[in-house]
């Protein structure tokens, strides 16, 4: 949100204000020889070495494949946790049924998933979808059951008083209606999807930004885990971003997004 | 209350009355109520905040089923909300996701799509937002705009009785 009463520069500057400055506090550590490069590396050596690594490919490779895995679980987590989701919010018999099932299989952590996971689905490509699978579904899923349920009333009897029929209620009023939470749902699962990435190539991965970041640790490369970790965190936030003007463009009625 | 009919029926209510449980203590919001309106006439039901106009229109709508007494529209009594009753709410209840155009068309079914939009823009017309027909209900000009959508939208198609909580600025 835009602070009144600031300009643009200023607003823009009080942004990347907390990271600039961490830099400059950070590298003057190094020169001063408070730390050493071996355990924290100075951004000036962390900058040298993301270059490299880009000019190489390997940085673009890795994160290539570890986005594909991404946008597979998460496109399978949004499928099965929006139809899900619809059908629960709509149904008081299955949210009644699911409901514990739900609340048992939510706080357990995608990585508690990884041994049955590798007994179920081997070493392959499937096993790190699914983890991310795992992940990127409850969010989901719960946003989408919450927003649903949370249909005004109001519109409810608008739609009784037309006589409006069941599907055509659904598409026209609940699912509209829930959207807002069905985006948030979409963005945290995209969050934790991305955060599942690096757990998910704990498994014998060959490749990935989560396997650079655990070759790069075998080798005291700190400086080139530190590039994945910042790697992760930068795609993380420009997928934030695309999945916030999907929400504005698809949210035009809310005063908040206006 | 205004009340329009284009058919035979008229509108009968005998003995009504209807309590409220929900809160503390049971609020009594009509007590023996009872009225005839003629075919083609219009009603007006005036009485303080409160005094239970609106839950009254809410009975006749079929909103409210829980009461004593009986409610008929011609000769079927009224069991459930239906399409021959338009209702206009206290407040509008335009759907803030559909254009003008989508929220009036929203009352109609079972027409192709080419009867749906000329029927929705005829209505339009008549309440003065033609030109508003592809905006938002957040984009109309004040309180005037969004009533007026709704109030195209609770009267569009056969009614045989418009119940309304609110002044309506119609031509209808």
């Amino acid at each position: 949100m835009k602070d009144r009463g600031l300009s643009r520069f200023s607003a823009a500057a009080l942004y990347v204000f907390l990271p600039v400055a961490l830099l400059i506090v950070w590298q003057l550590l190094y020169e001063l020889g408070f730390i050493r490069a071996l355990l924290l590396p100075p951004p000036s050596k962390i900058a040298d070495t993301f270059l490299a690594l880009l000019m190489s490919g390997d940085l673009l490779r890795h994160l290539g494949i570890s986005l594909l895995r991404v946008i597979e679980g998460f496109a399978l987590a949004s499928v099965v946790g929006l139809a899900l989701g619809t059908a629960i919010g709509l149904s008081r018999a299955l949210d009644r049924s699911t409901d514990l099932m739900i609340q048992l299989m939510k706080p357990i952590p995608p990585i508690a998933w990884i041994p049955l996971t590798i007994l179920w689905f081997g070493i392959g490509e499937e096993s790190k979808v699914f983890i991310i699978f795992l992940g990127a579904l409850f969010p989901i899923l719960v946003n989408t059951i919450d927003g649903i349920r949370q249909t005004d009333g109001r519109y409810v009897e608008l739609a009784r008083v037309f006589e409006t029929k069941r599907l055509r209620f659904i598409m026209r009023v609940v699912l509209p209606g829930a959207l807002p939470s069905i985006m948030t749902g979409l963005r945290v699962g995209m969050m934790i999807a991305w955060m599942c990435v690096v757990a998910a190539e704990l498994i014998a991965a060959p490749s990935g930004i989560g396997f650079m970041i655990m070759d790069a640790r075998q080798m005291m490369q700190t400086d080139q885990v530190f590039v994945g970790m910042i790697a992760i965190g930068a795609t993380g936030k420009v997928l934030d971003v695309l999945l916030r003007m999907v929400e504005r463009r698809l949210i035009v009625w809310k005063a908040e997004y206006r | 209350m205004n009340v329009k009919k284009e058919h035979s029926e008229h509108l009968i209510v005998k003995g009504l009355s209807k309590t409220f449980y929900g809160g503390k203590r049971p609020v009594k919001a009509l007590r023996n109520v009872s009225l005839s309106v003629e075919e083609g006439s219009i009603t007006c039901i005036v009485g303080k905040s409160g005094c239970g106009k609106s839950t009254l229109l809410r009975a006749i709508a079929g909103l409210e089923t829980e009461y004593e007494g009986l409610i008929a529209l011609g000769s079927k009594p009224i069991l459930a909300p239906g399409r021959d009753r338009g209702v206009v709410f206290q407040e509008h209840r335009l759907l803030p996701w559909l254009t003008v155009e989508g929220n009036v068309a929203f009352a109609l079914q079972g027409l192709s799509k080419f009867q749906t939009r000329r029927r929705v823009l005829e209505q339009l017309k008549i309440v003065g937002l033609t030109k508003s027909a592809r905006h938002y209900p957040h984009q109309l000009s004040g309180g005037h705009g969004a009533k007026g959508c709704d109030s195209a939208r609770s009267l569009i198609g056969q009614k045989s009785c418009s119940l309304t909580s609110r002044l309506a600025r119609l031509t209808l």
